[in-house]
């Protein structure tokens, strides 16, 4: 199994820089974070901090967004709808290795292309700008990079759950666009969660959502005590035996019902 | 009509798969109505086949659009769970999709390929000698083998989407083959090459199969594919196979004549051609004529006596033709 992520990883990094232009578009997405980061700032400019949120904080919050959006974002449920009506899945089907795993290596594999230019790009930006910072101990990046991929694959594991739905309807990438439009609402993509009104803070930290996005940011800029974070994991872990376990069955019985078209 | 093989590598039986199709009229209006009342038909693909295929066999696999043939081969290899009846190919039952089995078979579809469309092929062959986990040593000497003839050297660093439709196709059975299959589901695969390509896959399957002893089911519209590759063939139509055996068999049963070709040194009228047989074609020096097959020898030997015959050939009618009677006589 070893030399077949290694296999897959190296071919699908490949696909991710085999168009500049492609790249370079994935790139300047990373950007739409940082326009919501304006808005605040202009907020903040007018009113002085929001509910104990600084300049410093907002840019800090949204640079991280801004890398955290393109490295755990997944897109499989539209991948996979494509994959169904263009035949491609047949030769995934027919490949000794489950497809989870080829598209998997896909996320991965496109994640580190992004990452190896978006990596760099905020550590030159917290070198230059003083606003931009994160001041943790050890413990804590190891904690907020662990909640990032644990994150990452609990979103690849939900779109995956979903995708499976397209063995029965050919619209499991508009219901996932559905899904994915509340969770950006709740993840803290378009705002910090403890800027939300406190009923929809509460139900935002027990869905799948933040798990990705606000609870990294938040141990980021070391908003949240040692017990929030352990609850955080504890939350993320249950949503990924929850989705493994629906993939599984949707899998299982979506199979039967596969119908090999488009080729 | 099924015929049993104590070594079969493939056993079909009274194989069923059934799909529940969504059917709607052209038009806007039909658009909306679909909305409201979907209506749906069910399409009987397959409707109780059954054969076997003996280890190291080659078959054609053949009938028109729609017959089945393709809904039996992805039933053959677990891409479809069949509505009821039961396949095995080496002995696994291909919708459990065991690990072993899907190493031990490769399914080639003409109309598509598996290859990593952005990088060049060799991409792919490195995916699939870690997927397969064929050993380095074996990988470089079936590689090396494959590249040579197939003729793919010029290729290998090349994006696929440069490739021409005939260089992705050897690229695309290399690919199918670098794990030595034993079993070769062969889905059109000649389909859009030129004369030169198909003419290279057709000799390429041939030699693997010799070399081998895999087992191969092809299916293909070019009968050339057919006659090159195969003696026995399986005809489907309708989901249900309407021959199964020998092609020579087939021609005969379906093809009550033969054809004599003749070449003459004086001009002989149609008419005095028309007592040896159906004229098909003549212009007086050459004449193509259609004899009831028991007839064949005694009205080549009465030609020969009677006309100033220079030259004469007896053939047997085209293969094209031949199954296009098996059709029309449905």
């Amino acid at each position: 199994m070893t030399f077949a992520y290694r296999a897959l990883l190296r071919a699908h990094v490949g696909m991710g820089v085999a168009y500049r232009a492609r790249l370079t578009v994935w790139i300047l997405s990373s950007l739409f974070p940082l326009m919501m980061m304006a808005v605040w700032l202009s907020v903040v400019d007018e009113v002085g901090p929001t509910a104990g949120w600084r300049i410093s904080d907002f840019v800090s919050y949204y640079a991280g967004g801004a890398v955290l959006f393109h490295t755990t974002t997944s897109f499989l449920t539209w991948a996979w709808d494509a994959d169904l009506r263009s035949g491609d899945m047949s030769f995934k089907l027919l490949k000794p290795i489950d497809p989870f795993h080829q598209y998997l290596t896909q996320e991965v594999g496109l994640r580190v292309v992004v990452l190896v230019f978006l990596l760099p790009t905020l550590v030159v930006l917290t070198l230059l700008l003083p606003d931009l910072t994160y001041q943790l101990t050890p413990i804590e990046w190891f904690a907020a990079i662990t909640a990032a991929l644990t994150g990452f694959f609990l979103n690849v594991l939900m779109a995956m759950a979903f995708a499976t739905i397209g063995f029965w309807t050919t619209q499991a990438g508009n219901l996932y666009s559905l899904w994915w439009g509340l969770g950006a609402f709740l993840s803290g993509w378009i705002a910090p969660l403890s800027l939300l009104p406190d009923v929809v803070a509460d139900v935002a930290v027990v869905m799948p959502f933040r798990s990705s996005m606000g609870f990294p940011l938040e141990i980021l800029l070391g908003r949240l005590t040692g017990a929030e974070i352990a609850t955080g994991f504890a939350v993320t872990g249950i949503w990924i035996g929850g989705f493994a376990l629906l993939y599984r069955l949707g899998w299982r019985m979506g199979l039967r019902r596969y119908q090999a078209v488009g080729g | 009509m099924a015929r049993q093989n104590g070594d079969s590598a493939v056993v079909v039986e009274d194989l069923v798969k059934h799909f529940r199709v969504h059917r709607r009229e052209a038009g806007v209006a039909a658009g909306v109505k679909s909305l409201l009342r979907r209506q749906y038909a069910d399409v009987r693909a397959v409707d109780g086949v059954s054969f076997s295929i003996g280890r190291g066999e080659m078959v054609g696999f053949l009938g028109p659009n729609g017959a089945g043939k393709t809904t039996t081969l992805k039933c053959l290899s677990g891409l479809l769970y069949p509505t009821s009846g039961r396949a095995t190919v080496m002995g696994y039952t291909p919708h459990e999709r065991k690990t072993d089995f899907l190493r031990a078979f490769t399914l080639v579809m003409g109309q598509r390929n598996q290859l990593f469309w952005d990088l060049p092929a060799m991409e792919t062959f490195l995916v699939n000698q870690a997927i397969y986990r064929i050993p380095q040593s074996e990988f470089g000497t079936t590689l090396a083998e494959l590249v040579d003839l197939l003729g793919l050297g010029p290729y290998l660093d090349k994006p696929v989407r440069n490739l021409s439709l005939g260089e992705r196709m050897r690229a695309e059975l290399a690919a199918a083959l670098l794990h030595r299959p034993a079993i070769l589901f062969l889905d059109e695969p000649t389909l859009g090459l030129d004369v030169t390509g198909a003419a290279a896959v057709r000799s390429f399957l041939a030699d693997y199969n010799v070399r081998t002893g895999a087992t191969v089911l092809l299916t293909s519209h070019y009968m050339i594919d057919v006659t090159a590759l195969t003696r026995r063939v399986i005809v489907i139509d309708q989901g249900q196979i309407r021959f199964d055996g020998d092609l020579q068999v087939l021609a005969d049963k379906t093809a009550p004549h033969r054809v004599i070709k003749v070449t003459l040194s004086s001009p002989v009228d149609p008419v005095g051609l028309a007592e040896y047989g159906e004229v098909e074609a003549t212009d007086g020096f050459t004449a193509v004529l259609r004899v009831p097959r028991s007839h064949t020898k005694d009205v080549a030997a009465r030609m020969l006596a009677e006309l100033p015959v220079e030259d004469i050939a007896i053939e047997e009618p085209p293969i094209e033709e031949v199954i296009r009677q098996v059709f029309a006589s449905e």
